[in-house]
């Protein structure tokens, strides 16, 4: 399987540039790559180690930019990669400072991690949103994260990485956070409880997840997803994107207005990938 | 044999929320948090009053506060909790919110011990627990000509605030129609002993 990564934010996208090759390899092709978020982090740790626990090799080519590289270094992912990864293409030297408050590097999302990381994000978040928004966000973020914990879970593992922009440029604070599992899927999920067998697609099965009290068992739960996008101030901007098998969707809110789009693509995800992204004017 | 004479229930008992973490997340972490609070209400029981404290605690999602008292308070009206009054403290606006959005979704109320005021699903009993506020020690009865509403309706809204931990209901001394009666008091922490 051939993954490009180009361009910006270039797993957001509706169609994923993937296609299938006869080497028997991964190849993630960050060359051209001039942008990396965190989904994009995530993702491709994801994807590489799904493939290498059926015994497929992952080679990572580097961003042909070096601030690219460099960023993709300093957030760990070539340390997240499977250990049989071949990574072509310079590896710039490492000067590593202290940036705990901003970012989260790309981790393994565990039962056993999953608090550090809670801990560490929650800090993330009101450090750069302020106490009221940034534990308004990290309720969502919060959610995310139980999520992979409790149905995204498989051999293979979930990552996590979120970086904080402080707006400088673009005049909005931003958090953004991405967790890609490898788990059975939303479609899957869902299915397994008996009010939602009929559901037949994951386009289908994303849309429904976004609904109050939709949940694969049959506790009274499945209010994460919809109290994410509901538990924003009305002042943030919140955009979540969900890609699960073939599904993906997208949904935002500011202020009062809401707005959610499912779609069915063309090259299915093991597992569920959400990015999550909240901005506040200065 | 020697009949046991029911003892007065006078210990207290503080849980920490924050010992679990400051910002909480998993439906897994609430499970462990409620799972710690059983055993601690086990080892020390019988309790008069047990103070949850959420002090401390920045953020918590929904579903640890599902987890974590969602799921103590059903175990709290099936009578399977050893305490006879419950109360939530060091809530701040936000983890009030949630408190209240998970307790709303269950249609289950808790006591906030800093406001002395209900959380939840309240809408009929705020009224009824402000009047046994001001009844001090009551009975059912008393209570019916209180909010002039019917002894039955007084007995059902009593049962829910027992169920609650917002009431405490002990035998009445002297029957006064010969059949079960009880007096009704608002938990205070006027125990002898902090575990």
């Amino acid at each position: 399987m051939l993954l490009e990564l180009a361009g910006r934010h270039p797993l957001l996208r509706d169609s994923l540039a993937a296609q299938s090759t006869d080497n028997g390899r991964l190849v993630v092709d960050a060359r051209r790559l001039l942008f990396a978020s965190p989904l994009d982090l995530t993702a491709t740790a994801a994807t590489a180690h799904t493939h290498a626990a059926v015994g497929t090799r992952a080679t990572l080519l580097l961003p042909d930019s070096a601030d690219v590289a460099s960023y993709m270094q300093r957030m760990d992912l070539l340390r997240a990669m499977p250990r049989c990864t071949q990574v072509e293409g310079e590896v710039p030297d490492e000067i590593r400072s202290d940036r705990s408050s901003t970012l989260l590097e790309v981790e393994a999302l565990r039962p056993d991690t999953a608090d550090a990381v809670s801990e560490r994000l929650g800090r993330v978040a009101t450090h750069h949103l302020g106490p009221r928004d940034g534990r308004r966000v990290f309720k969502g973020i919060g959610e995310l994260i139980d999520n992979a914990i409790s149905h995204g879970t498989s051999t293979c593992g979930s990552f996590i990485a979120a970086q904080a922009y402080s707006g400088k440029t673009t005049g909005y604070r931003r958090l953004e956070i991405a967790v890609c599992d490898t788990g059975i899927g939303v479609l899957a999920h869902l299915r397994g409880n008996p009010a939602h067998c009929g559901i037949t697609t994951s386009a289908e099965a994303l849309d429904r997840a976004l609904q109050p009290g939709v949940s694969g068992t049959s506790d009274m739960r499945g209010n994460g997803l919809p109290d994410l996008l509901a538990g924003t101030s009305d002042a943030a901007a919140t955009r979540l994107v969900l890609r699960s098998g073939d599904g993906l969707l997208r949904a935002g809110r500011l202020r009062r207005a809401a707005v959610t789009r499912s779609i069915s693509t063309a090259t299915p995800v093991r597992g569920t990938w959400s990015w999550l992204r909240v901005s506040y004017r200065h | 044999m020697n009949e046991m004479k029911p003892q007065k229930r006078e210990t207290l008992l503080a849980y920490p929320v924050k010992e679990h973490g400051t910002f909480l997340a998993t439906r897994g972490k609430g499970a462990d948090a409620r799972r710690t609070l059983e055993e601690q209400l086990s080892a020390a029981a019988p309790i008069s009053l047990l103070t949850i404290d959420f002090g401390g605690v920045e953020a918590m999602t929904n579903s640890f506060v599902d987890e974590f008292l969602g799921k103590f308070y059903l175990l709290l009206s099936a009578g399977d909790v050893n305490a006879d009054g419950v109360r939530l403290v060091g809530l701040d606006e936000e983890t009030r919110d949630g408190v209240t959005v998970c307790l709303e979704r269950r249609k289950q109320i808790a006591l906030d011990g800093d406001t002395h005021e209900l959380l939840g699903d309240a809408a009929i009993l705020a009224g009824t627990y402000a009047e046994a506020q001001r009844l001090g020690s009551f009975r059912a009865a008393q209570l019916a000509e209180a909010l002039s509403i019917s002894l039955p309706n007084a007995n059902n809204r009593l049962k829910r605030l027992v169920e609650a931990g917002a009431l405490y209901r002990e035998r009445a001394s002297g029957p006064e129609r010969g059949g079960k009666e009880f007096t009704y008091r608002v938990p205070s922490a006027g125990g002898k002993q902090d575990v």
